[in-house]
């Protein structure tokens, strides 16, 4: 692993001494991931972390989840989406130095499993899923050899809502309207 | 421009002194406009949406939508509160959200406004805000124009716009070799690059409805660990570029813009109701 520079592990002692956060809960990391000082990509690197390290998962902040590494006393933030909540299955961890998908998807699908197990996660229904896999697929050959359904399609088009039953939803759940550019920086 | 053309064409009339000509001129006159409209890509509204519900119906004679009302009033409530957030938030613009009865996993969209998400892929999801992402990426695709783009260029323009001005209910075969055209981009997909400019537009359009933008990037992370080998991701991994890649990408694009407008979920049970149906 790199060397810790001076001014990550200062950074590092001082996370330490502002002690672990109520909300930590058991992670593991899901692809190559860049341990920064910082939630941002100008922060520091202070360490890479490989598919299968298993991580203390501690604030989150924007898309950047603070880690704390198992095992060490590394902590720091990498992107929220390179991690997932859960125990690390201990029979793949060996494996997952190569990071290809095969692998990484047991990974994910084992210790989702046990997330569902553990009610750290709403994802007990995901494996009812995968059991019926393949009954009622859909093929690209079935959808080039379709025949329109009309009777479908009127009753797709009786379920649109109007855009003030959209806006009555939004308030039911408390949600506003935000000003957001898009991401070439129109409005 | 219409009412140009009828000048035009009256003017023109006046000058021959008969109604044929009048009518000859405006005809030919109109046409001409209408090609030429086409060929800018600026489809007219009601061609859009007619288009769109042909590719629909087809979409749904390959799978059926999913037999209950109150999931449909869920999405489609979601839905139409996204549509608020882009430049098609008025009625003239008939939103509407399908969820197709497969566990293949995988979401559609067709022109004018039509969205598909499969209840495969919905009951691989966590909360709202990440069934708004999804849906959010679609309407990027509708917003875009992305399939009324793909068509033309399959169709090579002008037999596109041949097509366009033809495809009424009197010309059902020239309508059909559009929806050929269309069906073929749901089993083989869209340009990587619009794949892309989907997910980038999709998280500003949750971000604004009050969504965290980054949920999209959780529902790629989930698909992202799923076998590869599963037979029901055969089509949306044949049809979609490397789903690390669009994370990558994603993360890229998003960088510092979005972060404050990360939040917790907001209402957890009435997505969590919709999921558990959908399981039963």
């Amino acid at each position: 692993m790199l060397k810790l520079p001076t001014h990550g592990f200062i950074v590092a002692l001082l996370a330490l001494a502002c002690g672990a956060s109520s909300a930590a809960a058991p992670g593991f990391v899901v692809r190559n991931s860049e341990l920064r000082n910082a939630p941002s990509f100008s922060g520091q690197v202070m360490q890479r972390l490989a598919p299968g390290s298993g991580v203390t998962l501690l604030e989150r902040r924007g898309g950047w989840q603070q880690v704390e590494v198992t095992g060490t006393r590394f902590r720091g933030w990498v992107r929220s989406y390179q991690v997932r909540a859960g125990q690390v299955p201990p029979t793949v961890v060996a494996e997952t130095r190569d990071e290809q998908r095969g692998v990484l998807s047991d990974l994910a699908s084992i210790s989702r499993s046990a997330s569902g197990l553990l009610g750290g996660g709403n994802r007990a229904g995901t494996n009812q899923t995968t059991a019926t896999i393949g009954i009622r697929g859909l093929s690209a050959e079935e959808l080039e050899a379709a025949k329109p359904d009309q009777q479908q399609l009127e009753r797709l088009k009786k379920y649109g809502v109007s855009p003030k039953a959209g806006k009555q939803f939004a308030k039911s759940a408390k949600l506003k309207k935000r000003r957001v550019k898009t991401l070439d920086g129109k409005s | 421009m219409r009412r140009f053309a009828r000048c035009a064409g009256l003017l023109a009339a006046a000058i021959a002194g008969n109604t044929w000509a009048l009518e000859l001129n405006l005809d030919s006159l109109t046409k001409g406009i209408e090609k030429l409209q086409y060929a800018t890509g600026n489809v007219p509204r009601k061609k859009e949406i007619q288009l769109g519900e042909e590719l629909s119906a087809g979409l749904l004679g390959a799978v059926k939508l999913v037999d209950d009302a109150e999931v449909h009033s869920y999405v489609n409530h979601l839905g139409r509160w996204l549509a608020e957030q882009t430049s098609r938030n008025n009625k003239k613009w008939p939103w509407r959200f399908g969820v197709l009865d497969t566990d293949t996993v995988n979401a559609f969209a067709a022109p004018g406004g039509h969205v598909f998400v499969t209840r495969g892929l919905f009951v691989l999801l966590e909360n709202e805000a990440e069934l708004a992402g999804v849906l959010a990426h679609e309407m990027g695709h509708v917003l875009e124009k992305h399939h009324l783009g793909a068509i033309q260029k399959s169709t090579q323009g002008e037999v596109f716009q041949e097509l366009l001005v033809k495809s009424t209910k009197k010309n059902r075969a020239a309508l059909k070799t559009l929806m050929g055209a269309g069906m073929q981009l749901y089993s083989r997909g869209l340009e990587r690059d619009d794949e892309y400019a989907a997910d980038r537009l999709g998280v500003v359009i949750a971000a604004r409805a009050g969504y965290d933008p980054f949920a999209l990037l959780d529902v790629l992370t989930t698909v992202d660990s799923l076998d590869p080998h599963d037979p029901n991701l055969t089509l949306m991994f044949s049809t979609h570029p490397p789903t690390g890649e669009r994370l990558a990408r994603l993360d890229r694009a998003m960088e510092g813009k979005l972060d404050k407008y990360a939040s917790p979920s907001t209402d957890a049970d009435r997505f969590l109701n919709i999921r558990n149906k959908l399981l039963n």
